[in-house]
């Protein structure tokens, strides 16, 4: 490792950080054998103290440290209460059981579907999308309507679940990759949804103006896909045509 | 809904200097950290603790960038040439504090959770969605602009 390639290791280096790690142990040997790295990295550690000491003046109080523990009991004291929790894999299991029985993975796209540009990715990305294995969900126990910060949290900048789905309550979310494109899928008991957030721009689906949706029939599965701003929207529940129809009309209905 | 994180003493305290130093405010760091903490028992986040820390520390951001909003953009190299360790003056607490909050946004989030926190750099870089190597490149101008007040002072 020559001094260059150390410097740029010992850049990010602080105090506690791994030594062990192969890449920094070698670039602290580097450090200590070439006297100008070497000061270089000896100022850095000194500007670091300082500005971690600096830091410290802005501790809370005992009297603000106490009102924050007191918070952070009550949160833990609901958390005992309520028992179960997602994070516990024999209640993950549970719920998402059901994607087990859904038996996703033989999906057969029929005919009666409308037509959009990218119809054909989409239905490529449904089958893909259904040969899951509820292993690779995370749990996730959220409403759909409070998804925005795990989209944002995981790079998905902009992905939106659409206000008529915004109740319905998710238990378990993954990113998989279609063509290199990530796509977030969520699953949701009620009514056993699948549903797939994406951009579509990327996989050339485009759907047309907010608010319209469009319907694609399989067999046992059948979907329905919406956009807004770019971003995809696609629920598929076990049903024909007339059910993915019927499953818009009335979450579209039941919007207030 | 668990909360995996914050479990300790110490991750409150990281969280509210990291509150304060955004905000400037006492009353509005404790009342932004408080409120956080209702924000993730709600969250999928919530469940596990590396996601639960960069939660709170990407939430506090956003919401203290909403009532407080800051210019953002490129630190730049200060002029002269590098002190060495002799020539440099460590600055008063207060005065490098204030320093390094005149600083750009995202420089300024980088610096106060690079030496507030031992949040793994990995994951710094995810809650300003900044890579490793613009992590680096900022943290690094961060000590060349301390330098150049420390000559000053």
């Amino acid at each position: 490792m020559n001094s260059r390639t150390a410097r740029q290791h010992l850049i990010l280096f602080r105090p506690g950080d791994d030594a062990e790690d192969a890449r920094v142990a070698q670039s602290l040997v580097v450090s200590q054998n070439d006297p100008t790295l070497g000061s270089e990295f000896q100022l850095a550690q000194t500007v670091d103290g300082a500005a971690r000491a600096a830091f410290t003046e802005l501790n809370p109080t005992e009297e603000e440290r106490s009102l924050l523990q007191k918070e952070l009991s009550e949160i833990q004291s609901r958390k005992r209460q309520h028992g179960l929790s997602m994070s516990d894999p024999g209640v993950l299991a549970v719920a998402l059981g059901f994607l087990l029985l859904l038996g996703f993975g033989v999906w057969q796209f029929l005919g009666k579907s409308d037509q959009f540009s990218g119809y054909e990715e989409a239905v490529a990305l449904s089958a893909q999308a259904a040969q899951l294995d509820a292993g690779q969900f995370e749990p996730v126990e959220a409403k759909l309507g409070d998804m925005d910060d795990w989209f944002a949290m995981n790079g998905l900048d902009r992905f939106w679940v659409p206000p008529e789905f915004a109740r319905f309550q998710t238990v378990g979310a993954r990113i998989m990759r279609f063509e290199g494109v990530p796509v977030a899928q969520l699953a949701v008991p009620d009514r056993q949804m699948l549903l797939l957030v994406f951009r579509g721009q990327p996989l050339g689906i485009s759907v047309g103006h907010a608010g319209t949706w469009k319907f694609i029939e399989g067999n046992p599965y059948s979907s329905a896909i919406t956009e807004k701003d770019g971003i995809c929207f696609l629920v598929s529940i076990r049903g024909n045509l007339d059910d993915i129809q019927q499953l818009v009309d009335e979450v579209r209905t039941e919007l207030p | 809904m668990a909360v995996e994180w914050p479990t300790e003493s110490e991750d409150l305290d990281e969280l509210f200097r990291f509150a304060l130093f955004l905000g400037e405010n006492r009353n509005e760091a404790a009342q932004v950290v408080s409120e956080v903490l209702r924000a993730l028992e709600t969250k999928p986040e919530a469940n596990e603790p590396e996601r639960a820390r960069r939660y709170c520390f990407w939430e506090i951001r956003k919401r203290i960038l909403k009532s407080h909003p800051h210019r953002s953009g490129a630190l730049l190299k200060p002029k002269g040439a590098l002190l060495t360790e002799a020539e440099w003056t460590v600055l008063p607490s207060a005065s490098l504090l204030n320093t390094l909050r005149a600083f750009p946004e995202p420089v300024r989030s980088a610096a106060a959770l690079f030496y507030t926190t031992d949040l793994p750099v990995e994951d710094i870089g995810r809650v300003l969605d900044l890579s490793q190597k613009e992590l680096a490149v900022e943290i690094g101008m961060v000590r060349q602009n301390l330098l150049g007040r420390g000559a000053a002072a």
